[in-house]
């Protein structure tokens, strides 16, 4: 009997220990991260059967289990993924987001500057301080779009680099996970299926680690180890084997780095199936935002550079020159086939750029079957031939992919290959193309004059140039338009023929002037039979603006985006984009940190360590054991009192 | 009930506080700053209107740079023409005086001595140069000489050319600041379906009045079809100038409503802000005070 209640007492003692271990254990660990309380499972030992009835023998613990919930595990890494995604993208965005729209580094104070720079050579055309002043304005646009792209190609090294560092601490993570799976399988067989709590703790620790790097998915297996898988389910980790992520250069664009699986049978590419965590939400800020900005800004300094060369190169400088390019445009190589007789340019189109790609082109020009036939051309993408625009060969251009094609001195059996640069090395290549304030050219070539024995009422106005070749008129010097009343037309002599033909009121005309160009004017007023109005070169005509103004109205003319935006239009577009995405996702980031606190708060209610209660827990156990002692206790006293009825 | 674990409760206490300081932070930028919008990502669609206008206010104040060039090359033009008008009507007098039948060849030679100087001063005046040194009636060739001959020479030529500069006063608005000297003093009718200069034609007076001329009816003609001439220029200078009165009020109006709308999307309402802030501020402390209170409670401290 006593004997019994000593070994009950006993198996208090023991019991009560591992309680009292166990607390102590957990008040401890109360501060470590990723700790789950423990508690110790305690049950009655067998009863035993004596002629009354079945006595209780105590107590027993059975194991320590820990207290984790598996659901609100994956909920929390999942949460923590997302949280992860977007506070990476938050970051990189507003690096992006503070800049565009500073007056000090963004490009729209200097194209507002630059386009009232040019109004100011329009208002005093031969002030050389006005002219030095538009210069200037222009060296400021190319450092602010090469800083800009500076920055943008900082930041894409920056997301290399952060790549690197990502895929390196996700290959550690995956080794420890695997070592860990190694440790538990084994202490699960040496614990006869007790579980190694510390050790799983340790591995979901890890586990949550690698889900802020990027989303995961888990699968225990029955020999207690855990099936890590990535992406569009690459297996990271298969029990004790952990694969390797790495980066390498695309293949497209050796600035950028893709993510790569590394297999047996050689690299897989990832990138695209990469989703949440760090190397989610860094990946999604480069194709969404960082992209499009380099692709924007790219767009704009070929737009722009080819819009303001348009004019600038159809005007002459304070020296009678022609005008120069004003800024160097992004180059486009043509090379030509080595039996062609003829010549093609090709040059930017500033309406079209989103149509570049990054793709060459083969431009063929084929004679006509039978005579009389007019030849053909076909511009074909290189490589892949598919084709782009063909047709009857024009004489003059083709506007196909972003590139305008003039075919007007090409020749039947041509073949050329064309290279344009790539839109996002665009940025970095802008620079000034002239630095004397004298090249600027404010004038046009050619001046009209009406002859004073006028007696009607004409006049010729709004003239500008197209495809100017030379700086003066060809041979005589003068193009005069001579009206013929009865027939109501504008007779031309002066070099060139033909005529204007009705004459229309407030009528847009133009004249092609063979090795010159082309002359745009309008007619207004009623003139009378015989009157004339003349064409000479415009010689000495220094205070002509004419040309000044022409370039100010690039400021709102809508130069590009197919002929809906101008370049102020597609720069907002970008702020707008850049921080319509960055506010979405600070908004996202936010609720999902209020979710991820949600979901923290209800792991951390089962498997959080509250200091009050272990307190409890202590004093509780405490008197337990100390229960059990005199338990311990009175059994002796029992046995005593036995012994002493027998003395 | 939920169980709070310590170490939960001792960061969702810093959390707490750790947003109350970035709220706090945000406000305390925007006041003094005194702006609603610190990035675009703030307001993105007002951040466009914001570039927009900003562009419209710059394009506004060039404008109007523009508008006072004008204004003055016009002014200069016009103080110009009312000289040359005065001298001309001088020279009027001065041809009615000598023509006058009791006058005698020493008498009319005096007078036609004095009309030669008037014509110099005509030419000089033609030939004016605006601050910058072009040659405001030589048309685009602003920098050459608009009128050669004098009073010696008696042949007169226009070296300019037609040209007529535009100045942008306003979005779709432009305006000439100038009139080419042609126009001016040259292609002026003479009565007979043809042209003939002021200058030849004053010569002309000058000359035949020195010579001892006696019909004074042609020369006086001539010179009020060229007195009209001028006249008429210069109330198309006045009528440029009026324009350019008007579109200044309506750009300055423009300017006013861009600026209001401006001020409308980007300027903090700072008795809101500062209350704001206040409320965050109060709302920190206690976040703190907090805290501090329900750290120092552990059954612990009680064993």
């Amino acid at each position: 009997m006593s004997g019994n209640l000593l070994l009950t007492g006993l198996s208090g003692l023991n019991a009560f220990r591992n309680v009292l271990n166990t607390t102590g254990h957990n008040i401890s660990n109360a501060t470590t991260e990723g700790y789950s309380r423990q508690r110790v499972e305690l049950e009655t030992r067998n009863a035993q059967l004596v002629g009354s009835g079945y006595v209780g023998s105590g107590v027993q613990s059975t194991t320590v289990s820990r207290s984790y919930d598996t659901f609100l595990a994956t909920q929390f890494r999942s949460s923590s993924s997302a949280a992860s995604d977007l506070n990476s993208y938050v970051n990189l965005a507003s690096q992006i987001d503070n800049v565009l729209a500073n007056p000090n580094v963004g490009l729209s104070v200097s194209l507002q500057e630059f386009f009232n720079a040019a109004q100011e050579v329009a208002d005093d055309p031969t002030s050389i301080p006005a002219r030095q002043v538009l210069l200037s304005e222009g060296e400021v646009i190319q450092n602010r779009i090469n800083n800009l792209d500076q920055l943008f190609t900082d930041i894409t090294s920056q997301i290399n680099n952060n790549l690197d560092d990502t895929v390196a601490d996700i290959n550690i993570l995956a080794t420890g996970i695997a070592e860990l799976n190694d440790q538990i399988v084994l202490a699960v067989g040496i614990g006869g299926g007790n579980q190694p709590n510390d050790l799983l703790d340790q591995r979901d620790k890890l586990i949550d680690s690698l889900s802020t790097k990027t989303s995961v998915t888990t699968n225990v297996q029955e020999d207690g180890s855990v099936n890590v898988f990535i992406g569009s389910g690459q297996s990271l980790v298969l029990g004790n084997i952990a694969n390797k992520l790495a980066t390498q250069p695309s293949a497209t664009d050796p600035t950028v780095k893709e993510i790569v699986f590394k297999q047996t049978s050689g690299n897989l590419i990832v990138t695209k199936f990469m989703s949440g965590g760090e190397l989610g939400g860094t990946l999604r800020f480069r194709d969404e935002i960082l992209e499009t900005s380099i692709n924007n800004l790219g767009e704009t300094a070929i737009a722009l550079s080819a819009a303001v060369n348009q004019v600038h190169t159809n005007g002459v400088d304070l020296n009678g020159v022609q005008g120069q390019t004003f800024f160097n445009e992004p180059s486009v190589t043509v090379t030509a086939g080595g039996s062609n007789t003829g010549t093609l340019g090709v040059t930017f189109d500033p309406a079209t750029t989103a149509e570049l790609t990054g793709s060459a082109y083969t431009i063929e020009i084929t004679a006509g079957v039978n005579p009389g036939d007019l030849d053909t051309y076909a511009i074909t993408s290189n490589p892949g031939g598919s084709a782009i625009a063909d047709g009857e060969l024009p004489a003059g251009d083709v506007i196909a992919a972003g590139l305008v094609f003039d075919l007007s001195g090409a020749e039947a059996d041509d073949i050329y290959t064309v290279t344009p640069s790539l839109v996002k090395n665009a940025a970095g290549a802008f620079s000034m193309g002239i630095s004397d304030p004298r090249e600027v050219a404010a004038a046009l070539p050619v001046v009209s004059s009406l002859n004073p024995a006028n007696a009607g009422s004409a006049k010729l106005s709004d003239m500008s140039i197209s495809n100017l070749s030379k700086d003066g008129l060809p041979s005589p010097g003068t193009i005069t338009l001579k009206f013929d009343g009865p027939n109501n037309q504008y007779i031309l002599t002066g070099g060139v023929t033909g005529s204007i033909n009705p004459y229309v009121n407030g009528g847009k005309e133009e004249i092609d002037v063979p090795n010159f160009g082309t002359i745009h004017f309008t007619l207004t007023g009623v003139p009378q039979d015989g009157d004339e109005i003349t064409l000479v070169n415009n010689t000495g005509g220094v205070g002509d603006n004419r040309n000044a103004n022409l370039l100010a109205d690039l400021q709102t003319a809508l130069s590009m985006a197919g002929g809906t935006a101008s370049f102020q239009d597609t720069y907002g577009e970008l702020i707008a984009d850049v921080g319509r995405r960055t506010q979405a996702a600070e908004a996202n980031g936010l609720a999902q940190e209020a979710l991820l606190t949600q979901t923290i708060t209800a792991k951390d209610a089962i498997s959080g360590v509250s200091l009050d209660e272990e307190a409890a827990n202590l004093i509780r156990f405490q008197q337990a054991y100390q229960a059990a002692s005199q338990v311990v206790l009175t059994s002796r006293t029992i046995f005593d009192t036995l012994l002493a009825a027998f003395r | 009930m939920d169980r709070i674990s310590t170490s939960l409760s001792q960061q969702l206490g810093i959390t707490s506080i750790l947003f109350q300081q970035a709220e706090v932070n945000q406000i305390q930028q925007q006041i003094s700053l005194g702006k609603r919008i610190l990035t675009p990502s703030d307001d993105p669609a007002a951040s466009v209107r914001l570039l927009d206008l900003n562009e419209s206010l710059s394009r506004l104040n060039q404008f109007q740079e523009n508008l006072d060039v004008a204004q003055n090359r016009l002014s200069l033009s016009e103080g110009t023409l009312q000289a040359v008008t005065e001298s001309l009507q001088r020279t009027r007098e001065l041809a009615v005086q000598g023509f006058n039948a009791t006058n005698s060849a020493t008498d009319k030679a005096a007078i036609a001595e004095e009309i030669f100087q008037r014509l110099d001063e005509i030419v000089a005046l033609a030939n004016t140069k605006d601050a910058s040194g072009d040659y405001i009636y030589a048309g685009f060739k602003s920098q050459t000489q608009a009128v050669t001959g004098n009073s010696d020479t008696g042949t007169f030529a226009f070296q300019g050319d037609q040209g007529q500069r535009l100045i942008r006063i306003g979005e779709n608005r432009e305006i000439s600041d100038s009139n080419s000297g042609a126009e001016v003093f040259f292609n002026i009718s003479d009565g007979a379906g043809g042209v003939e200069s002021a200058f030849k034609s004053i010569y002309d007076l000058a000359t035949d009045l020195e010579g001892n001329g006696t019909s004074a009816g042609e020369h006086l003609e001539q010179l009020d079809r060229i007195l009209g001439s001028v006249l008429d220029v210069r109330s198309q200078i006045g009528a440029r100038l009026n324009v350019l009165d008007s579109q200044s009020e309506t750009n300055q109006d423009f300017k006013l409503s861009i600026q209001s709308t401006k001020s409308q999307i980007e300027d903090l309402d700072m008795a809101e802000a500062i209350s704001d802030f206040n409320m965050k501020i109060v709302a920190l402390q206690a976040a703190q005070q907090a805290f501090v209170r329900v750290q120092n409670l552990s059954l612990f401290n009680q064993l």
